[in-house]
C-alpha cells in the first residue's frame, strides 16, 4: 500500500481537508452566529428600548433597579427580582456545597461496588429519567396538609401548617430545596462515574498496598484524578448560576405569592405570560455584567489547581 | 477489559474498615432507594383505583388506601380522555416522537461533527473560535428568550413544529462541544491515518473509523438526549405552543386532574414513565461508564 501523499500533491490534499473542515463547520457557525450572537445583540438592543415607543431609553434599567430594591414581600407578578435573586443564590450554594459533595460520595461508593451497587445505580438515576411532573406531583401530595407526612407527624402530636408547606413564603422555597437535594444524586452521576471508571486500577492497587483507607483514597487519590471533570462541572455550574433553581413551575405554578420565584422563573414568567421582553433583556444584561467577572475570576482560580495527568 | 477491571481485587476484596463502612453505606443507600421508589409505586397503586368515589376513599382510608378493584382500563381511558385543546394523548405522543427523532439525529449530528473537527484538525481560526466558544460557555447569559421569540417570529418559525427544531437545532458550540471534543480527543489519530493510506478521504475516516469508535460515548449522550427530549416541555411552551408533547400535555392536564379523574391522570403519568424506564434499563451500564468531558482551559 502506498501513502496517498506520494501520489497527490500535498497542497491538493490540504485543500480537500480544508474543504471538509469548512464545509462541515459552515452551517454550525452560521447557526451559532444567528442563534447566539445575533440573539444576544438583539437582547442587548431591547434592553435599551422603551417597551411602548421603541426609542432609546433607560426605563428598563430603572425598573430592574426598582424590582431589586422592592422589599422581600414576594407580591406582584412573579415576585420581586430581589426575592428571585435571593432564592437563586440559595439554590446555587446548596448545589455547590451540599449537592456536589453528596454526588461525589455516592458515586465513589457506587464505583467501589458497595453491595447492590448495580441496582442502586439504576434507582438513583430515576429522578433524572422520569418526567419531573410525576415525581413533583406525588411529592406535593406527600407534603400537603392531610397528606402522608402530615398523618405521620400527627402520630407524634405535630402537624404541617394548615395551608401546607408550599403556600407560605416561609416554607415553600425550603420545601422545594429539600426536594431538589432529595433528587440530586443523579445530577452529575454520568460524568463523575465516567471519570472514576477511567482511573487506572493500578493506582488503586498501589494505594491498597500502601494501606490507605477509604477517606484518604477518596480525598487524596480519587478527587485529584477526577479534578479535570469536577472543575469543569463546577465552572459550568457557576456559569449557570442565574439558571439555578428547582422545578418551580411544577411546584407552585403561577402562584408567586408563595415567594418561590428564581431568576430563571422570573424571566420565564415575564417572557411567556407578561411579554415584558425589554425588561427581561435589561435584567439579563445587568445580571451578566454583575456575575461575569466573578465567574471569570473563579475560573482563573480553578485553573491554578493542578490537574493530575494520566492515560 | 472492563469486566476484568470490575473483578479486580481492589473492588472484590475489602478490608475490615471498608466492610464496616460499606455496610453502613448499604443501609443508607437502601433507605434512599426506597424513598425514591415509594412515589412511583404510590402512583402505580393510585392509578388502579376506580375513578368513581376516589376522593371518598382517600378521605376515609387515607393516601395509602389500596384499590377495591384493579381498574386497568384507566390506562386505556388516559389515551381517550386526556386532551389539551385540539391535541389528545396520541397527538402528544406523536409530538414527543418527532421531537425525539429530530433532536437525536439531526441536532446530535452537528455537535458531534464540530467536536470531531476541533479535536482532530488544525486550521486557521481554530484557536480563535475555540477560545470564543470557551468564553461564551463561561459567561452567564440569561434573559434572551424575549429576543429569541422576536427573531423566531420575524423569520416565520414561531410555532412551526419540526421546522423550528430543524432550523434552530443546528448547534455544536454549546456545552455539548466540551463533551464531543473530549470524546474525539481521546481517540488515536493513527486509525484515521491508516484510512488515508488506503486512499480514503476525511469523511470516510470520520464515518467508518472515528465515529464507530466514539459510538459508545455518543450513544450514552443519545440516551440522555432521548430522555431529556421526552421529558422536556419548556421549549414547547416558548416557541411551539400548538404542538404539546406528552410532558407538556400532562403538565397542562395536572390542573384539571380531578375533572378527568385523578386515577386516570395518574395512569397517564405512569405511562409517560414507561418508555424512558425501558430505554434506561437497557442502557444504564453504558451510560455510567462511557461519558467524559473536556476542560475549560481555552
Amino acid at each position: 500500500m502506498e501513502n496517498r501523499t506520494n501520489k497527490k500533491p500535498r497542497n491538493q490534499l490540504r485543500q480537500r481537508q480544508l474543504l471538509f473542515i469548512w464545509g462541515w463547520l459552515a452551517v454550525p457557525l452560521l447557526s451559532w452566529i444567528l442563534w447566539y450572537w445575533i440573539v444576544n445583540a438583539q437582547s442587548f438592543i431591547q434592553a435599551f428600548q422603551d417597551p411602548d415607543t421603541g426609542v432609546w431609553s433607560t426605563i428598563n434599567f430603572e425598573n430592574v433597579w426598582k424590582s431589586i430594591t422592592t422589599p422581600m414581600t414576594a407580591t406582584g407578578a412573579y415576585g420581586s427580582l430581589r426575592v428571585a435573586l435571593t432564592n437563586t443564590l440559595k439554590y446555587f450554594f446548596v448545589n455547590v456545597f451540599l449537592q456536589y459533595p453528596i454526588q461525589i460520595v455516592v458515586c465513589y461508593f457506587l464505583y467501589k461496588q458497595v453491595k447492590g451497587y448495580k441496582i442502586f445505580r439504576y434507582i438513583f438515576y430515576l429522578p433524572g429519567i422520569l418526567p419531573g411532573l410525576a415525581i413533583v406531583y406525588v411529592f406535593k401530595i406527600f407534603v400537603a396538609n392531610g397528606g402522608p407526612i402530615d398523618s405521620f407527624l400527627q402520630l407524634f402530636g405535630n402537624s404541617l401548617p394548615a395551608d401546607g408547606l408550599l403556600s407560605s413564603p416561609n416554607t415553600a422555597t425550603n420545601t422545594i430545596i429539600v426536594y431538589v437535594v432529595w433528587t440530586c444524586v443523579w445530577g452529575h452521576m454520568l460524568l463523575l462515574s465516567g471519570a472514576m471508571y477511567r482511573i487506572p486500577v493500578e493506582m488503586l492497587e498501589a494505594a491498597r498496598l500502601e494501606g490507605i483507607g477509604p477517606w484518604r483514597e477518596l480525598v487524596s487519590l480519587i478527587l485529584p484524578l477526577i479534578w479535570p471533570t469536577l472543575s469543569t462541572l463546577i465552572i459550568l455550574t457557576c456559569t449557570s448560576i442565574l439558571g439555578q433553581g428547582g422545578p418551580i413551575l411544577l411546584f407552585t405554578g403561577n402562584n408567586q405569592y408563595a415567594g418561590t420565584t428564581t431568576i430563571s422563573f422570573w424571566i420565564f414568567g415575564k417572557t411567556l405570560y407578561n411579554g415584558e421582553y425589554n425588561l427581561v433583556s435589561a435584567t439579563g444584561l445587568v445580571m451578566t455584567v454583575v456575575f461575569c467577572p466573578i465567574i471569570l475570576l473563579l475560573r482563573k482560580l480553578m485553573d491554578k489547581i493542578p490537574a493530575v495527568e494520566y492515560r | 477489559m472492563k469486566k476484568a477491571k470490575d473483578n479486580n481485587f481492589v473492588f472484590m476484596k475489602k478490608t475490615r474498615a471498608e466492610k464496616i463502612i460499606h455496610s453502613i453505606v448499604f443501609v443508607i443507600f437502601f433507605l434512599y432507594a426506597t424513598s425514591l421508589l415509594i412515589p412511583l409505586f404510590w402512583l402505580l397503586v393510585q392509578s388502579l383505583h376506580p375513578v368513581e368515589g376516589y376522593l371518598d376513599v382517600i378521605n376515609d382510608k387515607g393516601y395509602f388506601a389500596l384499590p377495591s378493584t384493579l381498574e386497568w382500563q384507566n390506562y386505556g381511558k388516559a389515551f381517550t380522555i386526556m386532551e389539551w385543546e385540539d391535541t389528545n394523548m396520541i397527538g402528544m405522543l406523536f409530538n414527543s416522537l418527532w421531537f425525539i427523532v429530530i433532536a437525536n439525529t439531526w441536532c446530535l449530528f452537528w455537535p458531534v461533527m464540530v467536536g470531531y473537527i476541533f479535536a482532530k484538525y488544525t486550521f486557521r481560526g481554530r484557536t480563535f473560535i475555540h477560545s470564543l466558544v470557551i468564553f461564551t460557555l463561561t459567561v452567564p447569559v440569561v434573559g434572551v428568550t424575549g429576543a429569541m421569540i422576536k427573531i423566531v417570529t420575524a423569520m416565520g418559525l414561531y410555532d412551526t413544529g419540526p421546522l423550528f427544531v430543524i432550523t434552530t437545532g443546528v448547534g455544536g458550540f454549546g456545552s455539548g462541544f466540551l463533551i464531543y471534543y473530549a470524546i474525539f480527543k481521546g481517540l488515536s489519530w493513527s486509525y484515521a491515518e491508516s484510512v488515508f493510506i488506503d486512499g480514503g478521504g476525511d469523511f470516510t475516516a470520520f464515518s467508518y473509523v472515528m465515529l464507530p469508535m466514539a459510538m459508545p460515548a455518543i450513544s450514552a449522550m443519545m440516551v440522555t438526549g432521548v430522555i431529556s427530549a421526552w421529558n422536556g416541555y419548556e421549549q414547547f411552551m416558548y416557541y411551539l405552543p400548538s404542538t404539546p408533547p406528552v410532558a407538556l400535555g400532562l403538565y397542562y392536564l395536572s390542573e384539571r386532574a380531578q375533572r378527568v379523574g385523578a386515577p386516570t391522570y395518574y395512569a397517564g403519568l405512569i405511562m409517560s414513565c414507561i418508555p424512558v424506564l425501558i430505554i434506561y434499563a437497557f442502557m444504564a451500564d453504558k451510560m455510567m461508564k462511557n461519558l467524559t468531558i473536556g476542560g475549560l482551559k481555552g
